[in-house]
């Protein structure tokens, strides 16, 4: 049976597309998909020896792991929705940039993580009921050292009965994580994760879970060079380069865990 | 600026080599399932530029042409769902299909077979161009079209039925030659 396809072996072609002009395409296409509905994983967190500005406004109170089996969900803060995170990054990622200590530059963060110059609330990931994740980042600069800050907020999981027993790398996916504590903040309960990653060098995030939803504070006090997305729409994964200028991270992270926890339960982030 | 992780340049210079070794074999794959080689450059486009994506994670050569492969099936038998003959990129330069193919390189043998495979419904024209045309065994057919080997060989079967009532006395003639 093959030989019924012999003619069609040693056929006239036109010429092949230029090599330059399918790469070009190539990388133009993963652009748009990666504005659009890349899962970015945006290693952030905080977690050093420096005082934050925007201290919690609340006192805080550091409640011991075994102390803190259950979690119910703040039933005074509903999650945002998409729609009103779109409207709102501006006035979000503000709030982040105003919580970043004095000493640092910070601006708001593409998904490629470089500098642009509005703030954008950036939806990474919906599943099949609707529920979503969405991020708003900030770029914290040092002179030549990078680190970031950012929020990610989702309405794709319901708060767990023991935050520090699941979904530990929410927000910090990529990242060895090394300890998990409650910090009760004016009465909210937020779960700070320390970790730390290649690149990324410590990272720390804070957990709140609201109605409907959570958010959740990261930062990190580097950006790593790459960072693996995920595309939902044909589940095929690549890289988005976050770092595309490998700047070094910055030399300690500009956030204590009780000062990362006092922003995700301030009042800030909840447009 | 780069926006995926194998955009360093050494990635970028292998994914072209990759293609200027590939692609005239893909696209001639493409243009034997849809008969149409504009159609066959768009198919290949489409697979190549899933294959930049898809690239980090893509290390053994033999990955590469089995992942090529499946998108442009998939592009292949989807085309009619999507428009993807409308997001390929276009610029100076790649208006290379208008020209001509010089009228003595026709033969009628490839008309005649090409005409039979297009009247043939796609999926069993899938199955033949991957079994006869990429020479793939039942199993791997069964593996790209994400169906049973048993399948692969019923669709095989009413393929050739098909392709036999198409080119009638024809398919003596072809393969005799």
């Amino acid at each position: 049976m093959k030989d019924v396809f012999e003619p069609l072996r040693e056929m006239p072609e036109p010429p092949l597309r230029p090599s330059a002009l399918v790469l070009r395409a190539a990388k133009r296409s993963a652009r748009r998909r990666a504005a659009t509905t890349a899962l970015v994983v945006l290693a952030l967190a905080g977690g050093g020896s420096l005082v934050a500005r925007e201290l919690p406004r609340h006192p805080v109170r550091e409640t011991p792991a075994a102390q803190s089996a259950t979690v119910t969900p703040t039933p005074a803060a509903q999650a945002p929705s998409l729609t009103v995170l779109a409207s709102r990054s501006g006035p979000i990622a503000g709030a982040l940039i105003r919580a970043v200590p004095p000493g640092y530059r910070a601006a708001p963060m593409s998904l490629e993580g470089l500098e642009i110059p509005a703030a954008a609330a950036y939806t990474v990931r919906t599943d099949a009921r609707g529920g979503f994740r969405a991020v708003v980042a900030v770029r914290v600069r040092d002179q030549n050292r990078v680190g970031v800050v950012g929020v990610l907020y989702g309405t794709d999981l319901a708060a767990p009965k023991d935050p520090c027993a699941t979904d530990l790398g929410l927000g910090i996916e990529g990242s060895t994580i090394s300890g998990c504590r409650m910090v009760t903040v004016g009465g909210v309960p937020v779960r700070v994760v320390t970790a730390a990653g290649p690149g990324t060098g410590a990272v720390l995030s804070a957990t709140r879970y609201l109605s409907g939803g959570y958010l959740v504070v990261t930062a990190s006090q580097g950006i790593r060079a790459y960072q693996v997305a995920a595309d939902g729409g044909d589940a095929n994964t690549w890289y988005v380069a976050t770092n595309p200028h490998n700047e070094p991270p910055l030399t300690g992270l500009p956030f204590t865990a009780e000062s990362l926890a006092g922003l995700a339960a301030g009042p800030t982030l909840i447009p | 600026m780069s926006f995926l992780g194998f955009g360093r340049r050494r990635a970028d210079a292998d994914y072209v080599a990759y293609y200027e070794a590939r692609a005239a074999a893909v696209r001639k794959t493409a243009y034997v399932l849809c008969g149409d080689w504009h159609l066959a450059e768009d198919l290949t486009q489409i697979a190549f530029t899933k294959l930049y994506r898809a690239w980090p994670r893509l290390e053994r050569h033999e990955a590469l042409d089995g992942y090529v492969r499946q998108t442009l099936l998939r592009a292949f038998l989807d085309d009619r769902r999507r428009p993807w003959h409308r997001e390929h990129a276009t610029g100076p330069g790649s208006g290379v299909f208008d020209v001509p193919v010089a009228a003595a390189a026709y033969s009628a043998d490839r008309e005649i077979l090409l005409a039979a495979l297009n009247r043939i419904p796609k999926r069993r024209r899938a199955v033949l161009v991957l079994r006869y045309w990429e020479d793939l065994s039942v199993e791997q057919v069964a593996d790209l079209l994400d169906c049973s080997a048993g399948t692969v060989r019923s669709q095989a079967s009413r393929g050739l039925a098909d392709l036999r009532a198409a080119l009638g006395d024809d398919l003596v003639e072809l393969m005799l030659r």
